[in-house]
């Protein structure tokens, strides 16, 4: 019986992937819906990092739009300002990664002394700086902002990541979006995501179990922040504007963190199809509210911070973590993903 | 050398000493019960030397390596293994889980973690609840879960707290029972006790502990009879024959 | 060579602006201690002390220090229904969501506030001149800033040593079942105490309004300041959270000395960081 399920649940995914890799057939180049759409696979990733530093290692990170933005000048700076011999988009990516990775796990080690929402806040604090030392620093192009050059300007093709049509964006956003949720899959089952558990059980006395907290929330935490690196460094490109201000849609707004969180909880902090869900139902928000109150500065974050609001009143499992505990399919009240490998 | 020295352990909270200036040693491959009435810092003693709470002054050497100062995580995985008096399973995993997860911690794999869990399990006579959610136990089943998931970190060095309290005799007989199979498979164990029928049957050599500080040491019977011990314990007498 | 006439009016001014984070953090470290919750929308409750002044002023023509009272009234009320009816709901959950909260009021706040305002960038036209000496010069608005700031919390510490009421908000705070067991209604009190942690903040705001810009997101550093400074008092500390106050004031005004303008506010920032790693107790407390 529970061999059937598992299959079952495994042929649903894949369909849906390969619906996901066709869909560009009936889309054409409607570039509004296209673009829609990268931006869901970019930020369901974004929040599934997020995701599985707080919902599966149980740290509440308020900073991750640092790691999205260190990844997203990384790869600007190096590719467009900084390099001799002009670097290549695609290893800029992964060393968007990188670097987020470097800076992520010194703030990550101090950071993990601190219990509950010290940890949170210093998140915040670290955060903070790291946006304010980009915005005040020549080296990082101080409050310009790094401006890729659009297609037309540059070699086109898949070296460049540079396209004309939304097409190609679209696979690339997709593909690393699951890969993203494919990683995350495997390190939940794994035996990191078994001392994860226990240690958000009880932190203790998994340590007299030779679980060490410190160390397995740093290894959560590197493959977090990694990702969002990457993923800071793909939206950076496809955006083709970096820039450190406040202003919705940067990559270093606090309201790109947030968008993270938001994702997650929607969908259901602690679980895997979470973010996927959270993402869709934030960026088709984010679109029905542009067009009901145009521009109007605002009005999109205040309904969010509402709907944050309510989330954490009223639905903290958020949609899928509603679904797994109500229909059964592997977790409870705590925590609705609870399927190890066990 | 013994396998564990604990040297001038001392313990203060805030101005209560619960540890004074202790000195012990346990052999590789001995039983020894700590006992003493409740304060006397037995539970203490455990903390310390697993670093659960850090010692004020002291050391704690194991297997020639000064412990004092290592993380609890690192000591586990040295080969001391623990339980708690009030026993804390992860409530939201399985039995087989939660067991598993002390071999996990000690590295194994999700597979090799598995059938260690399916052995002590079976051993400990606890397969059947293998996939009850361990939040859900009972007393009985809960202490033997916290034995189970100590012994799945293979551990050299065994510190016992408490186990038989709450236990009805036909459960303490087949806890008494376990204990000393684990003991004969080379389980170096440390046991703190008030049930004393527990201790003085299993124990090869007792320690006994009154405000922080060591009164008295030797085998049962010595102890049994030893008046220091029993003023402490105010007047409670233990006759040799009650022993067994 | 740094001139010590600038040397010392930096050093004041750093001291005065001190002041109104005493203020805030004094409302953020009775919220914390009544409830456990860490007030992330602090700054913005201060934002509206700060528009409540702004437009009594702009209307009618009421300089910000009459406003006072009333700006606290305001923030008050808010905190006092927000307990009673929001933050009581996530009293028994993991911390967690209790930063969650806070932090999407905060976001509902500032937003609602830029519907409304928009987001321009407003002040309130009043000094009070200078006092100018040859070593140094002191910005009236600052000064003023920072005594009401002071008196405002010495009213406050003599109200939780000397009054019942006061008496019975520490009980609360440190054991709330033994208050609850002398008879003291402990939901009341929180309701009270939060109304009280807010309206500090609107009060601040008020002050605010003598030195800074007013606009909707003016309150975000403010909030992470407060915390900042309680941490660095040690939690529940009033006295400590006072003097960290004017060191982290003091501490921002001095490194413009040495780091660009813009990363003045990273200086508190950092000594936040440094203060959880190496004394989280807070340099006061324990």
């Amino acid at each position: 019986m529970k061999i059937m399920k598992m299959r079952k649940s495994m042929i649903v995914i894949l369909a849906l992937a390969i619906l996901s890799f066709l869909s560009p057939i009936a889309i054409g180049e409607q570039t509004y819906i296209l673009h829609i759409l990268i931006l869901i696979f970019i930020f369901a990733a974004f929040g599934q990092s997020w995701n599985l530093l707080a919902g599966f290692a149980g740290q509440i990170s308020l900073g991750h739009h640092a790691f999205f933005g260190i990844g997203a000048y990384t790869l600007g700076l190096l590719v467009y300002y900084h390099s001799p011999f002009k670097m290549n988009p695609w290893p800029a990516l992964i060393l968007g990664g990188l670097m987020s990775m470097l800076i992520g796990l010194p703030i990550g080690a101090i950071c993990f002394r601190l219990r509950g929402p010290y940890f949170a806040l210093a998140t915040l604090a670290a955060s903070e700086v790291i946006r304010l030392i980009i915005l005040n620093t020549e080296f990082t192009l101080a409050g310009r902002g790094v401006v890729i050059p659009p297609p037309s300007a540059v070699q086109l093709g898949p070296l460049s990541i540079s396209f004309r049509s939304k097409i190609p964006y679209y696979y690339i956003s997709l593909t690393m979006m699951l890969i993203v949720f494919l990683v995350t899959y495997l390190v939940v089952r794994s035996r990191l995501g078994f001392k994860l558990l226990a240690i958000r059980e009880d932190e203790e006395t998994a340590a007299t179990l030779g679980i060490s907290p410190f160390r397995t929330k740093l290894f959560a935490l590197t493959i977090s922040v990694f990702f969002a690196g990457i993923l800071g460094a793909l939206y950076g490109q496809y955006m083709t504007y970096i820039d450190a201000l406040t202003d919705p849609g940067g990559v270093l707004a606090p309201w790109t963190g947030l968008d993270a969180i938001l994702i997650s909880l929607i969908g259901g902090m602690g679980t895997i199809a979470g973010p996927i869900i959270g993402a869709t139902i934030r960026m088709g928000l984010g679109e029905t509210l542009r067009v009901i109150f145009g521009w109007r500065a605002g009005v999109d974050l205040l309904i969010f911070g509402l709907l944050l609001i309510s989330i954490v009143l009223f639905f903290r499992k958020g949609i899928w973590g509603f679904i797994r505990v109500a229909y059964r399919l592997g977790g409870n009240e705590r925590w609705p993903y609870l399927k190890l490998r066990a | 050398m013994a396998l564990l020295e604990v040297k001038g352990l001392t313990k203060y909270f805030g101005g209560l000493a619960a540890l004074k200036t202790f000195n012990f040693y346990v052999e590789e491959g001995e039983f020894v019960g700590v006992i003493g009435p409740n304060g006397s810092g037995k539970t203490t003693l455990f903390n310390c030397i697993t670093n659960f709470y850090p010692p004020t002054s002291g050391r704690v050497i194991f297997k020639g390596r000064d412990i004092t100062k290592l993380p609890t995580f690192k000591i586990s995985r040295m080969g001391i293994a623990r339980t708690f008096q009030i026993p804390k399973p992860f409530p939201d995993l399985t039995v087989l889980e939660n067991v598993m997860a002390g071999a996990i911690g000690m590295g194994e794999s999700i597979l090799k973690a598995r059938e260690k869990a399916e052995e002590i399990l079976k051993f400990l006579g606890m397969e059947k609840l293998s996939l009850e959610p361990a939040g859900k136990l009972n007393v009985h089943g809960r202490k033997l879960l916290e034995l189970a998931r100590a012994l799945a970190t293979s551990p050299k060095l065994l510190l016992l707290d408490e186990v038989a309290a709450g236990l009805n005799p036909t459960e303490l007989d087949f806890l008494i029972d376990c204990i000393r199979k684990i003991w004969k498979s080379g389980v170096t164990i440390v046991m703190v006790e008030h049930v004393m029928k527990t201790v003085m049957t299993l124990s090869q050599r007792i320690v006994v502990l009154h405000q922080g500080e060591k009164i008295a040491e030797g085998p049962p019977e010595v102890i049994a009879n030893d008046t220091k011990v029993i003023e402490a314990y105010l007047g409670r007498r233990y006759a040799p024959e009650e022993v067994k | 060579m740094i001139h010590v006439e600038l040397l010392l009016t930096t050093i004041v001014q750093g001291i005065l602006v001190g002041g109104i984070y005493a203020l805030l953090a004094m409302g953020t470290n009775l919220i914390v201690g009544i409830m456990n919750i860490i007030n992330l929308s602090q700054g913005d409750f201060a934002m509206l002390g700060m528009f409540t002044a702004f437009w009594l002023f702009a209307l009618f023509g009421i300089t910000p220090l009459i406003s006072l009272p009333l700006a606290f009234l305001l923030t008050f009320i808010a905190g006092f229904l927000l307990t009673k009816f929001i933050f009581v709901r996530v009293f028994g959950l993991q911390p967690i969501y209790s930063v969650l909260l806070t932090y999407g009021l905060a976001l509902f706040v500032m937003n609602a506030a830029q519907a409304v305002w928009t987001g321009d960038y407003r002040r309130i036209d009043v000094s009070y001149g200078a006092l100018r000496y040859s070593f140094l010069s002191v910005n009236n608005n600052y000064l003023i800033a920072f005594i009401f700031a002071t008196v405002l919390s010495f009213v406050i510490y003599s109200f939780l040593t000397r009054t019942r009421l006061g008496k019975a908000i520490r009980a609360v705070s440190q054991d709330p079942d033994a208050a609850a067991s002398s008879g003291i209604n402990v939901r009341v009190i929180r309701a009270i105490t939060a109304g009280i942690g807010l309206g500090l903040a609107g009060a601040a705001g008020v002050l605010m309004t003598l030195i800074y810009f007013i606009y909707p997101y003016v309150g975000s550093t403010f909030t992470i300041k407060a915390i900042i400074v309680c941490v660095l008092g040690g939690l529940g500390n009033v006295m400590g959270a006072y003097f960290s106050a004017l060191i982290i004031g003091l501490a921002e005004s001095l490194s413009l000395f040495f780091v660009p303008y813009g990363l003045k506010d990273a200086v508190g920032f950092i000594i936040f960081i440094l203060i959880l790693l190496f004394r989280p107790k807070g340099l006061f407390g324990g």
